[in-house]
């Protein structure tokens, strides 16, 4: 059953604490699943998560379900609290050192260690965007995931800048594409 | 401005990628109202949200007891009185709930006010963000009505200036038509001698005149029509203005003093016209 995040969101903004609760239990995931691939570090991640939802909680009021449904509103959050925290605790020098997909996806738990978790982890990571070319791939990661500008990108890729816009575009159509054929 | 450096950039900036001057120009397009970037913007970050979902994964359960402890405490309902055993431990134990009672609610308040104060802080920047949109979008929407209200005088100028035409064509046309119509002509004179006139009269309908080759007016003065007839004075039959070359038209509404004027003549004179002829002739036909 689909949840139906507009009317907990509408309970959210009378202050309805129980709406808060069953909206955390449905979207939690998302916005832990998307920090911890951004930020590394599962601590950080919850954090974020908590940070994220004490924001949603209080701009409730404020939602318009024209600007984006539920998930586009915690996700765009999410991401962007998660990236001021790799810029802030300067973490993204650490992350320029190293391949991103593998960055954004090594744990410091021993348990992530073991083969077959980080395998399962790539395909988790992959998804959608294993289905474009990597070039495509590797811009939009780097981006979204990395918090790169499109300038930085450039440097880190050796590619001109202009190849770097039409890679985000091309890569974010067909992005588009795929996701859209799915569901 | 073509639109397509836009397009490149849409998915840049719902990636949050872009920097320096794609940012800043990307910035401005979006202020000045672009609809169809913004629909993009709104669709890949829906794109997004689904592909962030495949990244989906449960967070540790204190960050969901956490959370919700940082709400504003639930509103609890009295404790009811149980009697005491003894009127000391009666008394201890109100001594203690007041104190906890104290510590509650100063730490309750403060916690309550200082939500309230960031919610309200976070209104009143959305707000401000609202207001600097609307700010914009009313001045566009002014901008636009003053165009459109500039158009609409420049049609409604010409189309008096058609219409006027059209009633004069009319007008001449029905003259001519009548039998009882008789063209005058009227030569240059002193100031002007190469100044032609056409007086078409009517006895009953009035007339029409046209000048050719007149002087252009100076500043204040107008050129003013009579009618001359017999020993009377001269009576007044309008004013009119000239072109740059010289030209101007007069209609003549049915002179009861004088249905059959003998002469009529042009003369210069202050703006308004006079009542009596005061300046140098122009034009005058020969006594009928």
């Amino acid at each position: 059953m689909a949840t139906d995040g507009l009317a907990l969101i509408r309970r959210m903004a009378t202050g309805d604490r129980e709406a808060l609760a069953a909206f955390y239990d449905a979207y939690a995931s998302l916005a832990f699943g998307l920090a911890r691939r951004i930020l590394g570090d599962p601590d950080e991640a919850a954090e974020v998560v908590q940070d994220v939802f004490w924001e949603l909680w209080r701009a409730a009021p404020l939602y318009d379900p024209a600007r984006g449904t539920p998930e586009a509103w915690i996700t765009v959050r999410a991401r962007s609290r998660a990236i001021d925290k790799v810029r802030s605790s300067r973490r993204r020098d650490e992350m320029l050192g190293t391949p991103l997909s593998e960055a954004t996806t090594s744990s410091p738990d021993a348990e992530a260690d073991s083969p077959g978790s980080r395998v399962e982890e790539r395909e988790l990571v992959h998804g959608a965007l294993r289905e474009l070319p990597d070039n495509q791939r590797a811009v939009i990661e780097l981006a979204y995931l990395g918090g790169l500008t499109q300038s930085e990108i450039s440097t880190r890729l050796a590619q001109p800048l202009g190849t770097v816009k039409t890679r985000m575009r091309l890569g974010m159509e067909r992005l588009r594409e795929v996701l859209g054929a799915r569901g | 401005m073509s639109h397509a450096p836009y397009d490149e950039l849409v998915a840049g900036y719902a990636l949050g990628a872009l920097d320096g001057e794609d940012r800043e120009r990307f910035d401005a397009h979006l202020a000045a109202g672009c609809g169809t970037c913004s629909r993009a913007i709104l669709e890949y970050q829906e794109t997004l949200a689904q592909a962030a979902a495949e990244l989906a994964e449960a967070p540790p359960a204190r960050v969901r007891t956490a959370l919700l402890a940082r709400l504003e405490p639930a509103v609890r309902p009295v404790p009811s009185r149980r009697p005491a055993a003894t009127a000391l431990r009666w008394a201890a134990g109100l001594a203690l709930a007041a104190g906890i009672t104290a510590w509650l609610t100063s730490a309750t308040l403060r916690t309550r006010y200082q939500a309230q104060l960031q919610a309200m802080a976070d209104e009143a920047a959305t707000l401000r963000t609202q207001l600097a949109e609307s700010t914009s979008l009313i001045a566009r929407v002014r901008t636009e009505l003053a165009e459109v209200q500039s158009r609409l005088t420049e049609q409604d100028r010409v189309l008096t200036m058609v219409r006027a035409e059209t009633a004069e064509q009319a007008r001449t046309l029905t003259l001519l038509q009548d039998p009882t119509t008789r063209i005058v002509t009227l030569a240059g004179l002193g100031p002007s001698p190469g100044a032609q006139g056409r007086m078409l009269w009517n006895p009953t309908r009035g007339g029409f005149l046209v000048a050719a080759a007149l002087q252009p007016l100076p500043a204040g003065k107008v050129y003013e029509l009579w009618a001359i007839a017999g020993k009377k004075p001269p009576v007044p039959a309008g004013v009119f203005t000239v072109d740059a070359d010289g030209r101007g038209t007069l209609g003549v509404a049915r002179l009861e003093a004088v249905p059959e004027p003998e002469v009529f003549a042009v003369t210069l004179e202050r703006e308004g016209g006079a009542l009596a002829p005061t300046g140098p002739m122009v034009l005058a036909s020969k006594k009928a």
